[in-house]
């Protein structure tokens, strides 16, 4: 009983954290809308201006990522599945995923058009933040 | 039997290899490659004493890109089995592979997108759902069927203004023959149709018009208006359309109610008028149930109640994809 209190704490606790939107320092754009991050996490929008954007998301399981889905892109696990299933068969992808908001603060850093959203307590220098 | 054998043996290969993620297709490795595909299969029992068993797709979809350019094909052995009996008899199989699409995507800019190549024609929202499996009921409403050409081969341009604006304009135009017409509701030798769309949070509304000519050197026009309305619950599709000569009007309203995680039910009311010979005016209640073990398997199951009542019919349907 008190390891499941501890892991629901824990729980709220990341809930809790917000996440910013990062992206690489030579990204088209100043900011990014909340309306347009979805676009881009659904492969709608593939290009801005003459770069190709690369959405990095985490592995299904991943608590930012369930908040980031709940907050930005608004729609179902399930569903989401199923969008990504009706894509297969147009030729479209999901995004990239990394293990760790780690590892997508480096290739965020090496590729020109990448994007992440990662915890704001590991926010670094070198990169751009574009929305918060 | 060669290609369906082939595509089986491409199946077991698939589903036995460890990256594999059953309904998402496998990467080709070194290759940007994916393969990926589906088979369907479904069982009708009419009012008139006519029942029929079909292996209805055998389909084997491929796509890649390369910086700003992409393709994707979809070969698909149409009725692999095909059995009817009661009021008709007669049993067969095809082998015969089957163009379903095959087309090239040319990325120009954020908002400007090309097209070349067989693909489904860009009108409404049902047509645009590329197969059968993915849709929510086990029918498709006649609208689609009569209305236009279901496939086009030619040049499409897209623009979209995704940063500023939600409207987005389709335009496609043939002039030529279709790329394998044994694939195709209506065999065409030309067809232009034009389309604006305005995508909301919740809600998307389309309007397109359209002209073709069939090999038989018909002329038609026709017109297409459609919504959708999406909540987390239940989605609302309606198309309305008619066309020049032989179909006076077309609509449909379909509603699916997500009951839980894996069970949808599906209402759908259909009314259309055509022209063949004599006018046949049909209306069309349809009711459904879904259910999806796991995403990529389907079981479906639906009555239509139809206007000309020997044609009422049970459905049931089960697809895969891989």
């Amino acid at each position: 009983m008190r390891y499941l209190l501890l892991l629901t704490l824990a729980i709220s606790l990341y809930g809790g954290e917000k996440f910013v939107l990062i992206a690489n320092k030579n990204f088209p754009l100043k900011e990014l809308k909340k309306e347009q991050i979805k676009q881009i996490y659904l492969k709608k929008l593939r290009f801005i201006n003459e770069t190709p954007i690369v959405p990095i998301n985490y592995t299904p399981r991943d608590p930012l990522r369930k908040e980031f889905e709940n907050k930005i892109l608004k729609i179902p696990p399930k569903r989401l599945k199923r969008y990504w299933m009706k894509k297969h068969y147009l030729g479209i992808r999901p995004p990239l995923t990394q293990n760790s908001s780690k590892s997508a603060i480096l290739f965020v850093k090496k590729v020109d058009g990448a994007i992440a959203y990662i915890p704001h307590s590991e926010l670094t220098q070198d990169v751009k933040v574009i929305y918060k | 039997m060669k290609q369906i054998l082939l595509i089986l043996l491409f199946v077991v290969v698939v589903l036995k290899s460890d990256e594999y993620q059953i309904g998402s297709g496998i990467k080709i490795p070194k290759l940007n490659i994916y393969v990926g595909g589906y088979i369907t299969a479904d069982y009708i029992q009419r009012r008139d004493d006519y029942n029929r068993l079909r292996i209805d797709d055998i389909a084997l979809i491929t796509y890649g890109n390369y910086k700003r350019f992409s393709y994707l094909s979809e070969f698909e052995i149409k009725d692999a089995y095909f059995k009817e009996w009661g009021k008709k008899k007669s049993e067969e199989t095809n082998t015969h592979l089957k163009i379903e699409r095959l087309y090239f995507d040319y990325v120009y800019s954020d908002k400007l997108e090309f097209r070349f190549g067989k693909f489904s024609t860009p009108a409404g929202y049902w047509n645009l759902t590329p197969i059968g499996a993915l849709r929510d009921s086990a029918s498709n409403p006649y609208l689609a069927y009569i209305l236009y050409p279901r496939y086009s081969t030619g040049l499409q341009v897209s623009y979209e203004d995704h940063l500023n604006s939600g409207l987005a304009y389709t335009m496609m135009i043939q002039n030529n023959d279709d790329l394998d017409d044994r694939y195709n509701n209506i065999l065409i030798k030309q067809h232009s149709v034009a389309g604006v769309e305005h995508v909301g949070e919740d809600i998307s509304v389309k309007a397109n018009i359209g002209y073709f000519q069939t090999k038989s050197t018909t002329k038609f026009y026709y017109f297409l208006l459609s919504a959708q309305y999406d909540q987390p619950k239940y989605q609302l599709t309606a198309e309305y359309g008619a066309r020049n000569k032989s179909v006076p009007y077309s609509l449909y309203v379909q509603g699916v109610y997500h009951i839980a995680s894996k069970h949808d039910i599906i209402g759908r009311f259909e009314n259309y008028k055509i022209d063949e010979g004599a006018y046949r005016n049909e209306k069309i209640g349809v009711l459904g149930y879904t259910y999806r073990p796991i995403s990529p398997i389907t079981y479906k199951a639906e009555y239509q109640l139809r206007s000309y009542t020997n044609e009422s019919q049970l459905k049931l349907s089960f697809s895969i994809l891989f």
